[in-house]
């Protein structure tokens, strides 16, 4: 590195009346300090309360500080590894000279023409009441003024730059760069110009890294809040993706694809409608669970579902869909009708009365029966309907129409193998299949057996065939974490349109086990919308 | 940055907490610098004969807990080290190698917390080199290059290396700075920096064997290409502040994400996104003092992301046109006191911002779309505190509080209202 210039003194305001010498008295001593007396070469140590002359010099250690006070009153607080020879200590001028180290001098109302002033050996720095600090080094001087002015200049140099409150300046090679403000966490000794613009370069690249950190963290934000990624109920981390392809016209396909560490299971339902779909699918698919009040413009004459773990399946198929006219006649009975054909038509009753004393109750909606006791009856007799117009369920009416579809042939298989199936036992549509369809059972029955925790909502229903064979659903609802949903949750509530409305606010997973897939098992993560409008959950 | 995005500058005085403290000058024997010169600088031979090395350190050491909706997480830790051996060749020519490197085994308050995991571990280390050109004039040209990975532990099951948002990033860029005076300067920048997500890949690509893949859809859907361009500076306030205004400008490129239509399908058109942000950071001494000193700063930060993709949502059967959009404000005040010739210093520091969606559409606690556009707001709060102990050497405690709220209900694949907190206590270095 270049050096320029030749250094030189330049002095500032003051003076003229003759002052005393008086020496000064040290006031604190911290570390190793010691003075050298004019005209000596030993150094001797120093203490509290002893008089320095003028023309001594003093020094501190590593780890030392001392401070000094004129009789002027200025205080001089010399910080570790500092040089302070004390020039001149009259009542008219305080001189000093820093050969090195830091210094910080707190300067009483001058007098007069009194004149304060320390040099170092690149600059002199001439003060009017203040308190600055000085810090001199190879790297030359800098100056930091908290208050009033000290005026700043270079070594062989005329000019004088006046320095105010907050302000620092550095004096190097006979030049004094642009005054700044003094900055947080500033530490004025040996900060260098190369020190700097080292802490400046490197703090521009780790700018630059927190940006790129950033549109890395973005991205993986939005794949957090479209529900792409989720904890499942065993802390892993399952991925989902859920998207719709739409085969032909008329048909649609849901597609959900969930991928673990180790595994990739996916889900599919897809409906063929009685005619072509439109562009915005919502408008068909509001219709799918079935309407209130007129008939549904879209219905399914047809659909399919799978469930896989790439290697086992199950596999549901229906075709032959039609719509059935659900109304109530005010006497506890519902009445089915076929639309296309007015002479089929079924009247079920709502609840029958059973000789153990339990009732067996008929859901219309889903065409399915329930055993409750009496005291469960009226709650369990609550029908949930979806209301399109505001996305929700709520509970029916016994003056609602209710239209819903119903399919004439029906198989359930796993891995390929079918486990229950039915088909239309006449030549008119199925209202109800228990009237109008014949069923078949693997081994001839199926015996389903509900177990559900207590605490949590985490049901196991099982369904044991006729020929040994056994299938396994255990469905948990879980929060983003993988935290199951606690019973509380749902405040008692295990059927109708409160209960569906809370499950909707949670995920849903299903992990499916069976005698054919020799321990493995299915495991799907989902929002339960879908499987609530398909009526996969009841 | 968490999902605030708003950037942190690093301020050649305070990046971290802890002072900087002196750089060390050293002057190499030849022996050193001619290995220093094959080694890092082989390009440059004749600048070995004067260089110069002044290293900057900093690292934390720092141990706590991290709260989430009062539930509090298991103790971990956080580490950092960033180090350059500064090298001055000689009055026009310099370069910056600089490593930087991150653990978290614990949360702080302005990270990702809405994705919903207790459990996050994460690392990340970036290596560049910096070439810079100086000229009499009070230019400089600078050229950069580098390299970052970032690697997570989200869940149990992942292992280091196989998380799924692990990424890579790859950059480069030149800049030209007019540094007219100390702590004033006016840059202009133009970085260019791919991110890849490794461990990533769609999964309606992997969908084709099951016969539910959809035409267009890529693998490498979350991948990146990016140019950025950036204009700041410091310059000078009255009472002795001091001003850092920042714009930039980002142009990223999804080359395998194709657009999403009203119908729910791919269209053969690509993402683009647009990012404009603006930073303002004002700071003024308020009280100095040779020992005590009390600075105090406010920022204003905008960022504006435009994107030409859309979201359908299969779920609920409903499209978003412009889902991604949004404009964000944020507000944020810093306080620092410094206390003794070397000081402990207190710092305080408060964040408000507002993120508003373009056209995405709130959700209700069921996930039915509603007519209003989403924002989250979010607030935090945090302390510091370090106390000089060795040459260079901070203990540090830090305790830090957040908040998050939006007018978006459905929390069950990410939440939008939560409050955290998070305490540390530990050590700092900084040479």
């Amino acid at each position: 590195m270049a050096v320029r210039g030749a250094l030189a003194l330049a002095v500032l305001a003051c003076v003229t009346a003759f002052g005393i010498a008086a020496p000064a008295t040290v006031q604190r001593v911290s570390g190793v300090v010691e003075r050298r007396a004019p005209g000596m070469l030993e150094w001797q140590a120093v203490s509290p309360g002893d008089k320095i002359d003028e023309g001594s010099t003093i020094r501190t250690q590593a780890n030392a500080s001392a401070e000094l006070r004129t009789p002027r009153g200025h205080q001089f607080q010399l910080r570790a590894n500092t040089s302070l020879e004390l020039t001149s200590i009259q009542d008219d001028e305080t001189k000093t000279r820093l050969e090195s180290g830091r210094v910080v001098s707190k300067v009483k109302h001058l007098k007069g023409e009194e004149r304060f002033l320390i040099q170092t050996p690149t600059a002199v720095c001439a003060v009017r009441g203040t308190e600055f600090e000085t810090s001199s080094s190879d790297h030359g001087t800098t100056v930091a003024v908290y208050k009033g002015i000290v005026g700043v200049s270079a070594m062989g140099s005329g000019a004088e730059m006046a320095l105010t409150a907050g302000q620092m300046v550095n004096v190097h090679d006979g030049t004094i760069e642009i005054p700044h403000p003094i900055p947080p966490q500033s530490k004025n000794a040996a900060d260098s110009a190369l020190a700097r613009t080292a802490r400046h370069e490197v703090g521009l690249d780790m700018t630059r890294n927190e940006v790129m950190a950033a549109a890395a963290q973005e991205q993986r934000l939005a794949e957090y809040q479209e529900g792409k990624s989720l904890i499942d109920v065993e802390g892993k981390r399952v991925r989902l993706d859920e998207y719709i392809l739409r085969p032909r016209p008329d048909t649609y396909k849901f597609v959900v694809l969930n991928q673990r560490d180790t595994r990739f299971d996916y889900f599919y339902y897809q409906g063929t409608f009685n005619k072509n779909l439109p562009t915005d699918l919502s408008v068909a698919l509001r219709n799918l669970p079935g309407t209130v009040g007129t008939a549904p413009d879209y219905y399914l004459t047809g659909y399919e579902t799978g469930q896989s773990n790439t290697q086992d399946s199950v596999h549901d198929t229906a075709t032959g869909g039609h719509l059935v006219k659900i109304v109530s006649d005010g006497q506890g009975n519902y009445v089915l009708s076929d639309p296309a054909d007015p002479t089929n038509t079924h009247t079920v009753a709502a609840a029958t009365l059973q000789t153990d004393g339990t009732y067996k109750l008929y859901n219309p909606l889903t065409d399915s029966y329930t055993i409750a006791t009496a005291a469960q009856k009226d709650a369990v007799s609550k029908l949930s309907v979806y209301i399109p117009e505001n996305d929700s369920y709520r509970d029916l009416a016994p003056t609602d129409t209710a239209w819903r579809t119903r399919f004439n042939t029906y198989t359930h298989q796993l891995d390929n193998v079918t486990k229950i199936a039915y088909s239309q036992s006449g030549l008119t549509n199925v209202l109800a299949t228990n009237l109008d369809a014949s069923y078949t059972y693997a081994g001839g029955f199926v015996l389903p057996v509900t177990k559900t925790d207590p605490l949590t909502l985490d049901t196991t229903i099982t369904n044991y065939y006729g020929d040994g064979t056994f299938e396994m659903y255990r469905t948990v609802f879980i929060d983003d974490l993988g935290k199951i949903a606690p019973q509380s949750a749902f405040e008692g509530l295990s059927t109708g349109a409160s209960f569906k409305n809370e499950l909707l606010k949670w995920n849903y997973e299903q992990q499916v086990s069976a005698s054919e897939f020799h321990g493995r098992k299915i495991d799907l993560v989902v929002e339960p919308k879908i499987f609530i409008k398909s009526g996969l959950i009841q | 940055v968490k999902k605030r995005f708003h950037f942190r500058r690093h301020r050649e005085e305070g990046a971290g907490s802890a002072r900087r403290g002196d750089l060390r000058r050293l002057r190499l024997p030849r022996s050193l610098r001619t290995l220093a010169m094959t080694a890092g600088v082989g390009l440059f031979p004749t600048f070995a004969k004067a260089v110069e090395i002044k290293p900057v350190v900093n690292a934390q050491l720092l141990g706590g807990q991290y709260f989430y909706n009062d539930a509090n997480n298991a103790f971990g830790a956080l580490a950092s080290l960033s180090a350059s051996p500064y090298m001055k060749f000689n009055d026009e020519w310099s370069l910056v190698p600089l490593y930087s490197g991150n653990y978290r085994g614990t949360k702080q308050v302005t990270d990702l917390v809405g994705g919903g995991t207790l459990f996050q571990d994460s690392q990340d280390h970036t290596i560049s080199t910096k070439l810079v050109r100086s000229f009499s004039n009070d230019w400089k040209l600078k050229g950069v290059a580098g390299y970052g990975a970032e690697l997570l532990r989200e869940t149990k099951d992942e292992a280091w290396g196989k998380g799924l948002y692990d990424n890579r990033k790859i950059f480069g860029g030149v800049e030209a700075e007019r540094d007219w005076a100390k702590d004033q300067y006016l840059r202009a920048a133009y970085d260019y920096y791919q991110i890849h997500f490794p461990n990533y890949t769609s999964l309606s690509s992997q969908a084709d064997n099951s016969g539910l893949g959809r035409e267009l859809d890529e693998p490498d859907a979350l991948n990146t290409k990016n140019h950025s361009m950036t204009l700041s500076g410091q310059i000078a306030l009255p009472a002795n502040g001091r001003l850092e205004p920042t714009y930039s400008y980002t142009r990223r490129s999804y080359d395998n994400q194709f657009l999403v239509n009203n119908a729910g399908a791919l269209v053969n058109e690509l993402r683009h996104d647009s990012i404009h942000s603006i930073a303002l950071q004002g700071t003024w001494p308020v009280w100095v003092e040779s020992e005590r000193r009390l600075f105090g700063g406010l920022t204003y930060g905008w960022t504006g992301l435009f994107s030409n993709q859309n979201h359908y949502d299969a779920n609920q059967v409903f499209y978003n046109a412009n889902y991604y959009a949004y404009k964000t404000n944020s507000m944020q005040t810093d306080w620092t006191l410094l206390v003794g010739e070397d000081p402990w210093m207190l710092r305080f520091t408060a964040n408000i911002a507002r993120q508003k969606y373009a056209g995405r559409r709130v959700q209700d606690a069921t996930g039915v779309y509603g007519t209003d556009v989403t924002h989250v707001d979010s607030a935090y709060v945090s302390w510091t505190f370090s106390y000089p102990i060795a040459k260079g050497f901070h203990v540090m405690a830090t305790a830090s509080l957040g908040w998050d709220d939006s007018n978006n209900q459905y929390n069950a694949v990410y939440q939008y209202h939560y409050h955290t907190g998070t305490y540390l206590l530990g050590f700092s270095y900084a040479y």
